[in-house]
């Protein structure tokens, strides 16, 4: 699998599961940019437009959701959104698909499930 | 050795230090070096924690890609991938070795463990055991220290090595209750006989926080076949009997009934909760005999419980139980719950008794016996209002079940909202709560109801005007004036039915008045009408409407004038002049108006008892008519039923909203028993007169009252019975209708004596331009 022009933001403030999820994306030909805080996030995204984020909820000075907003509504983008969260946290899963994510994967994360909804996702586009 | 005495001389000795400068220096340098040394020690230790903290996440960062390569590490990869893999395999064995790295790798993997799912969570578990660290864990299974026992125990745990099984149930009945607990939960958790085995040699306490996290462990197993938990049913030890019932619960095992209903006999209570509440889950009926025997013995907790295992399995034979548990039980809520037991095994057997009021047995009822409610035309006739003839005499007064109104077949000309109202249609009790019943017939059926009602109250105060009859529910037909036989509205409507509706559009629209004015002339033309209205010439008597068409009803709304006078009958022209004569009469009008009246304030017995005609009359005169118009009151009601007091307060009421009626109605209070209410009554009629008085437009009506009052006429602000104003016997009526078509407006004329005139004008419509105009 090739997928060198796909580029894709892996925002996650657990090192450890980034690095993990970092590896199987990468090995599977994406071109992924991993960052651990919201910050950067956001710093990324006013340099280059991805061509999909995958964000957990909970992160350092700005959240999930807020990610969501922003990009939707601030920078007006159409990026697919896959939101990583834990378990019992449906709330906020809800509050993230109002604002515009397009999935969701609950904790703890199978890389394999993440690969196949980040595929079946691009192929949207 | 001797000891210094303690006496009161020992306080001699207590003074305080002299404080030198120099004291102060010492002590202050003393408190700045703890100071530092504490402020050090606190910076070392956390400079340690940062810098341990700081290594192991920098090794994280070495070993957390490592592990990713090795997790999806795949066999049919290239060349390269397998040299690198295997240069990393050598790379991590020579970093195991490291003490610190072994820590690092097993964080990683524990954390991993928790954040990672589906195939790759169970490659981390063979990683563990193929980097040969589950043998580390072994190790520290032998340590003496028991935070190195209970690390190892959870690692094996959670990284499910099945091996470490054997070590671990060795700690099941440690003394360390840490240990004993973490041990619990991995033999449980890694094999299915974990649980079994545990029960089996449990001899410590299982604390309710212990028993839910093993039952979530137990819940969360795959594949997991439960054992048959009554074995453990006979443990000595209560908790495992405790626990066991809980299973049993939780796994639905009714295989254990005998056990079951033993266990209720149980000393401990909790015991006794969980075998109660088998024994209503399992719904072991067995277990009814027990439970009785031992109800008198147990806690009123308890028997809430027995009770309602009891409500819930039991028959009609343990309500004489029940009820000798309400009989002899003293506490309330077993009382109580004694009482529900046996509502819920044979429902209503214990009815309501506090608080309930005796009543007499309704014997029940039928509308048959009742007076019937007169018939349409047995109103009709009272009212002296033509009786439609084809009219069955078999229509029932009052609907009763299954009750057919016969059809009416004259009646099948009439305008629309009549004729539905006499299309014939069977309606019976069936049909009113059928709720496919259609709208419509409901609503016909209403209708039909509310009209009997108001007719029957017609007949029962003998009124002769319909048109004062609240009949306001009624919907007001808007139809067109051309589809309407004229002939109908003569001779087959009933004439309190045409009046109703002219009064209705009259006020409602200002601009049909020469319509509505022509039906009403038409109204009166008609001969059984005319027996009962006064002709155009008797109501010259009084005031003088001219000229006025009494010949048949014209159906064309642009009547001229000269038309209307073409048709009108010569004897009330004749009259008009002499009436004009009268001294508080003026009559002003051209050849193409209608008339203007004027009169005058002092013989105000003209309009006084023109207006008086609103009232229903009949040969005993006005006295009559002033208690049923009493009764037309709001209030009337109200006094009926009430208290002196609550009458008091009602006629401060009347203040507010009296009309004519509430007048009447408190003339009627002058014969009232109490003498509070007869002396407020007469008050209030005072106050009502003086308010009226101070609106123009009130003063006929103010002299009405006080014609109507018995002769108690009414004179500044209070009620004079010398100056009454009589009745003049030679004034005729006006029909009600009649007066809605005039303006009564104070002249700025005077009479002779000085008492404004009152000017009524009619107004009519002009036949050129067809404009209503007034005087």
């Amino acid at each position: 699998m090739d997928h060198n022009t796909q580029k894709l933001l892996l925002a996650e403030d657990d090192e450890l599961l980034a690095s993990l999820l970092y590896y199987r994306l990468q090995k599977s030909g994406y071109a992924v940019h991993m960052v651990h805080d919201g910050k950067k996030v956001k710093e990324y995204l006013e340099q280059t437009i991805p061509d999909m984020i995958i964000s957990d909820i909970m992160m350092p000075y700005f959240s999930g959701i807020e990610l969501i907003d922003h990009v939707r509504n601030v920078l007006k983008l159409d990026v697919p959104i896959i939101i990583l969260s834990s378990a019992g946290n449906e709330q906020n899963v809800l509050s993230a698909f109002e604002l515009g994510a397009n999935d969701f994967i609950s904790k703890p994360v199978s890389p394999s499930e993440l690969l196949v909804r980040v595929g079946r996702e691009l192929k949207k586009r | 050795m001797e000891y210094p005495k303690i006496t009161y001389q020992c306080y001699s000795l207590i003074h305080s230090i002299q404080m030198t400068p120099e004291w102060f220096g010492h002590l202050t340098l003393l408190f700045v070096i703890l100071s530092a040394i504490y402020l050090l020690i606190i910076f070392i230790i956390r400079n340690r924690f940062s810098r341990v903290s700081k290594a192991v996440a920098d090794r994280k960062r070495v070993l957390g890609p490592m592990i990713s390569t090795f997790l999806f590490y795949e066999e049919d990869g290239s060349r390269s991938e397998k040299t690198d893999y295997v240069q990393l395999k050598l790379e991590i064995r020579q970093l195991l070795k490291d003490k610190f790295n072994r820590k690092v790798l097993v964080e990683i993997f524990l954390d991993l463990k928790k954040d990672i799912s589906g195939e790759a969570n169970l490659c981390l578990s063979h990683l563990y055991r193929n980097l040969g660290l589950h043998l580390y864990a072994f190790d520290a299974l032998k340590s003496r220290r028991w935070v190195k026992i209970s690390r190892g125990i959870q690692e094996l745990n959670e990284l499910h090595i099945e091996e470490g099984y054997g070590f671990i149930k060795t700690f099941i009945n440690d003394r360390r209750g840490v240990i004993r607990k973490q041990a619990q939960l991995a033999i449980v958790s890694l094999k299915h006989e974990g649980i079994s085995y545990f029960l089996d040699t449990n001899k410590f306490p299982i604390s309710e926080w212990q028993q839910l996290k093993l039952m979530d462990v137990l819940r969360n197993l795959k594949d997991f076949q439960p054992p048959r938990f009554r074995r453990w049913l006979t443990s000595k030890n209560k908790y495992v009997v405790l626990f066991a019932l809980r299973l049993l619960k939780f796994y639905k095992q009714n295989d254990a009934n005998a056990s079951l209903i033993e266990l209720v006999k149980h000393r401990n209570e909790q015991i006794k909760i969980e075998a109660i509440d088998c024994i209503r889950e399992f719904c072991v009926f067995e277990g009814l005999d027990t439970m009785k025997s031992v109800f008198w013995r147990c806690s009123p907790e308890i028997k809430i419980l027995l009770l309602d295992a009891i409500a819930n399995l039991g028959t009609d034979k343990d309500i004489t139980f029940l009820k000798d548990v309400e009989n002899r039980e003293f506490t309330f809520i077993v009382k109580s719950k004694a009482l529900s037991a046996i509502n819920l095994i044979r429902p209503g057997t214990i009815l309501p008794t506090i608080d309930i009021e005796t009543h007499e047995t309704y014997t029940g009822e039928t509308l048959q016996t009742d007076s019937p409610s007169p018939s349409i035309e047995q109103v009709a006739e009272t009212d002296g209002t033509p009786r439609i003839e084809e009219e069955s005499a078999e229509q029932p007064s009052l609907k009763t079940p299954d009750e057919v109104i016969p059809p009416e077949s004259n009646l099948d000309e009439l305008p629309d909202p009549l004729r539905e109202m006499s299309t014939p249609f069977t309606y019976g009790w069936e049909q009113l709560v059928d709720t496919e019943t259609d709208d419509t017939e409901i609503f016909d059926l209403c209708l039909m109801e509310e009209l009997q009602d108001i007719l029957a109250q017609k007949d029962a105060s003998e009124d002769e005007e319909a048109a004062i009859l609240p009949l306001e529910f009624l919907p007001l037909v808007t139809e067109a004036e051309d589809s309407i036989d004229d002939s109908l509205w003569s001779q087959s409507l009933p004439l309190f039915i045409l009046e109703l509706e002219i009064e209705c559009e009259i006020i409602s629209e200002a601009e049909n008045f020469s319509l509505e004015l022509n039906r009403l002339l038409l109204s009166l033309g008609t001969p059984s009408a005319s027996e009962q209205v006064p002709s155009s010439a008797e109501l010259a008597d009084g005031l003088e409407i001219h000229p006025v068409n009494t010949h048949g009803r014209n159906n064309d709304n642009n009547l001229g004038i000269e038309e209307i006078q073409g048709s009108a009958p010569p004897e009330p022209v004749q009259e008009q002049e002499d009436h004009n004569k009268t001294p508080w009469v003026d009559v002003c009008g051209t050849d193409n108006e209608v008339t203007a009246i004027i009169f005058h304030l002092e013989p105000l017995k003209a309009p006084a008892t023109a207006l008086k005609s609103c009232v229903p009359q009949d040969s005993e005169g006005i006295a009559t008519k002033v208690s049923d118009y009493g009764h037309q009151s709001i209030f009337y009601d109200f006094f009926r039923n009430a208290d002196e007091e609550s009458k008091l307060i009602l006629l401060e009421e009347v203040l507010a909203v009296a009309d004519m009626k509430d007048c009447q109605f408190l003339d009627s209070l002058e014969g009232d028993s109490s003498g509070k209410v007869r002396v407020k009554a007469a008050k209030i009629k005072a106050k009502l007169c003086k308010k009226w008085e101070a609106e123009p437009e009130y003063k006929p009506l103010i002299a009405m009252v006080g014609s109507a009052s018995n002769g108690k006429g009414y004179k500044n602000g209070s009620w004079n019975e010398s100056k009454a104003i009589r009745p003049d016997p030679s004034l005729k009526e006006l029909q009600p209708l009649e007066y809605c078509f005039l303006n009564i407006n104070p002249s700025p004329e005077e009479s002779a004596d000085g008492s404004p005139p009152v000017r009524i004008t009619v107004p009519v419509r002009d036949s050129g331009t067809n404009q209503p105009q007034k005087e």
